[in-house]
């Protein structure tokens, strides 16, 4: 591409601004799973079994994959502040990739808590157990 | 980019290169979608940690994996169909069909009608 920059306007800062709000939701997303596994955490009074288990996994791939974006995010930004050019495609994927990952682990660490979350139900239904 | 072990796919070597104010606008449309996919993941993380006693637990298992699912599809399908969309302006082609927008809205207004009822059975 040679042809003379045609007034840029605001289109790369928009898409740097998409690219912030990408990292926002995946924030956002990440802390709901770290929520969802302190809580299980609490209800099972600290142990890290079935559940609580499965979710600090999915916790520790939300962390991982919101690193990941945060460097694509930033190497794409800093690109678009100088100049237009297209993107390549290993932002895309990676940022894709990233985001399957928490979703794969999530997926079953919600299917394991059914077993011990009925069996808590029983006794104390919802309500925090408090640590001993 | 060039780092990154990911190669280009020979789909970006074919044809011309679209003027740079689509590929941007494609690369938000992606980034849109994976909010959206983004969104699917937590909100199914939201049925399951902040509404215990919406339904019975199946039924609720259900509708978490549903809306998680529908999330990791959409990562997928926000990636094709950038890679479907450039490849068509490349060869100046007409735009794919946005089958997502339509799915999108049906699974959308079918869960928001589940919750709606689940509400209300639950009362």
């Amino acid at each position: 591409m040679t042809t003379p920059v045609r007034d840029p306007g605001l289109q790369p800062e928009r898409t740097s601004v998409a690219w912030r709000r990408t990292m926002l939701a995946m924030t956002v997303s990440g802390l709901f799973i770290g929520h969802a596994w302190t809580t299980a955490l609490t209800r099972h009074g600290g142990n890290i079994d079935g559940r609580a288990f499965g979710l600090g996994i999915a916790a520790a791939v939300a962390v991982a994959a919101t690193a990941i974006i945060a460097g694509c995010v930033l190497k794409r930004s800093h690109v678009l502040r100088t100049g237009t050019p297209p993107p390549s495609a290993a932002p895309t994927l990676t940022v894709t990739l990233a985001l399957l990952a928490p979703a794969a682990v999530t997926c079953p660490s919600i299917l394991l808590g059914k077993r011990t979350e009925t069996s808590l139900q029983g006794h104390s239904g919802y309500s925090v157990t408090p640590r001993a | 980019m060039s780092k990154l072990p990911l190669k280009e796919p020979r789909w970006r070597r074919e044809g011309e290169m679209p003027d740079y104010r689509f590929s941007l606008a494609n690369e938000r449309t992606f980034l849109a979608w994976i909010r959206t996919s983004m969104a699917n993941l937590a909100g199914s993380i939201a049925i399951d940690q902040l509404t215990p006693q919406i339904a019975p637990t199946p039924i609720r298992i259900f509708l978490c994996l549903a809306v998680a699912v529908i999330g990791a599809l959409l990562a997928i399908e926000a990636y094709r169909r950038w890679s479907l969309q450039e490849q068509a302006m490349r060869k100046k082609r007409e735009l794919p069909h946005a089958w997502p927008l339509g799915l999108m809205a049906i699974v959308v207004a079918a869960v928001a009608a589940v919750i709606a009822a689940l509400i209300l059975l639950a009362r």
